[in-house]
């Protein structure tokens, strides 16, 4: 179990493998396995982090080849914005945890370089699918990870592409916009109508623009993956608390884990299902986490009190301040 | 509310009955399973007014999510309620819409109802928590009992049985908690 009090989000931790390894570095406690070179390093020792993003989002350009020539070649200046966000949540972040005394030169100087991290990660990113360390903003909210054109299956179905007149018209679960699918940030704008487990967006000029490959239906177990549908890999301390395996055993796509089989290639089961929210140290936390929640096993260390709150989400246990609302820690559930 | 004695599956539960107003002075006693050493799945499994929501997560490839140590806690809609829904239990077809559905009724951790009954009458209203699909959940008191409620506006009560086991909690719940109605 691991108190990471410097810097420590899930949204830092699934942006790029530069923020893990911050986020090590902060583990300062000793208790992260892979906190050994940047545990206790400093501004320089986060340079070579920022490098190491850097690396990394283009070896994941290199891999993401395949994913930006899916019709997402967009994807990594929208991408790009809101690492800068999170940069600034990063910045924001020192002073509070500057207070709570956690090595304040290692602290602030981790989070400078996860600002950095985020930015070259993303770049690089194309890389979503590449094996790109996706943070969950962007995961979640990017619309074009609409898969562009029309499934291949459906494509001969409808034509090139292009639906039967009445297909937008369709009655009960046919029209849908992806929220209603349990499918959050591709807005309500837009066309959608179900067919055959994708949920199809319909373009200006009335053909099937894109498609949204649906857990249970095209995403079901024994189904292969969708070649136009992106995934990312997961942080590590995600793949050990999931128990996914290296990442050729998971896929992980809109909030959802797939357990893949190697031999075949095809969905063998859902691993888990994600909020999609992040809690970020230094920042509010998300809304709508009202109700104490901490697992069972965690209870009797982590309880609510007048001076602190914990809600666990996603893996991790996070401190609140009950006054300020800002998250003060994010606690490992590994030991 | 019907008690429906559980203890001989679970030899490490204790069985309780919660008033669900904690001051106890209005609401009706609500059967509590605690600390059941049985996972979430089994829970299901073994419930025997859950059988819909057994076979649509047997069917879905969900039921996995519930038998490891990542805990979540699902408002089960009991089969009298999943009966009342206007959505094709089997076939492929809409096997993802059932999905949707069974999305909304997870939420992250481990909740009891005393915790959601405490928090709203700390709140002295109403209090949320997300759910594993693009909603929320709502929880209100109602003389006492609590009442939960659907982003799309869908009202239940707790309808059997609350258990709680090794990574999560149960609560059958009498009313599909997501509209049917399009959202757009």
């Amino acid at each position: 179990m691991k108190h990471l009090l410097v810097g420590l989000s899930v949204l830092a931790l699934a942006a790029t493998p530069a923020l893990a390894q911050g986020n090590n570095g902060n583990g300062n406690r000793g208790n992260n396995p892979a906190a050994s070179d940047n545990a206790r390093g400093n501004g320089q020792g986060n340079a070579e982090r920022g490098n190491r993003a850097n690396e990394r989002g283009n070896a994941r350009n290199e891999r993401g080849g395949p994913p930006q020539t899916r019709g997402n070649g967009n994807g990594n200046d929208n991408r790009g914005g809101p690492p800068a966000v999170r940069g600034n949540g990063n910045g924001n972040a020192p002073a509070v945890r500057g207070n709570r005394g956690n090595g304040n030169g290692n602290a602030p100087a981790i989070r400078g370089n996860r600002g950095n991290g985020n930015g070259n990660g993303n770049n690089g990113r194309g890389n979503v699918s590449g094996g790109g360390l996706i943070d969950f903003i962007t995961y979640r909210t990017d619309t074009r990870r609409v898969a562009d054109g029309c499934p291949p299956g459906l494509a001969r179905k409808y034509n090139g592409c292009r639906p039967p007149g009445l297909a937008r018209q369709q009655d009960g679960f046919r029209r849908y916009a992806p929220d209603w699918w349990g499918y959050r940030g591709y807005g309500r704008s837009g066309s959608y109508f179900y067919d055959d487990g994708f949920l199809l967006r319909i373009g200006g000029d009335g053909g099937i623009s894109g498609y949204i490959p649906l857990l249970g239906g095209a995403l079901s177990v024994g189904n292969p993956w969708p070649d136009d549908y992106r995934y990312s890999r997961m942080p590590s301390y995600y793949e050990s608390y999931y128990g996914l395996g290296s990442p050729r055993d998971y896929r992980y796509a809109d909030n959802v884990i797939y357990r893949m089989d190697p031999e075949t290639a095809a969905i063998a089961s859902v691993a888990a299902l994600l909020t999609g929210n992040e809690f970020t140290v230094g920042q509010p936390a998300p809304r709508g986490y009202d109700v104490y929640n901490v697992p069972y096993s965690y209870r009797e260390r982590y309880y609510d009190r007048p001076d602190a709150r914990y809600r666990y989400n996603n893996g991790y246990v996070y401190e609140i301040d009950p006054e300020t609302m800002l998250v003060v820690s994010a606690i490992q559930l590994l030991t | 509310m019907k008690i429906t004695p559980m203890l001989s599956a679970f030899t490490a539960a204790t069985l309780v009955l919660l008033p669900a107003c904690s001051d106890g002075e209005t609401g009706e006693d609500v059967p509590v399973v605690e600390n059941s050493s049985a996972t979430l799945a089994t829970l299901v499994g073994d419930a025997s007014e859950l059988s819909t929501m057994s076979d649509l997560l047997s069917d879905a490839g969900l039921q996995g999510l519930f038998d490891g140590s990542v805990p979540y806690t699902l408002f089960a809609p009991t089969d009298d309620a999943f009966a009342q829904f206007d959505l094709p239990l089997e076939g492929d077809d809409l096997r993802a819409a059932r999905v949707a559905v069974i999305r909304e009724h997870i939420v992250p951790g481990y909740l009891t109802l005393e915790d959601i009954t405490a928090a709203a009458e700390a709140a002295g209203g109403a209090v949320e928590m997300p759910t594993m699909g693009s909603g929320a959940l709502t929880f209100t008191l109602d003389e006492g009992d609590v009442v939960i409620s659907s982003a799309d506006g869908v009202e239940a009560h707790v309808d059997g049985t609350v258990m709680t086991g090794t990574n999560g909690s149960l609560f059958p719940v009498d009313a599909v908690l997501k509209s049917a109605d399009a959202s757009d």
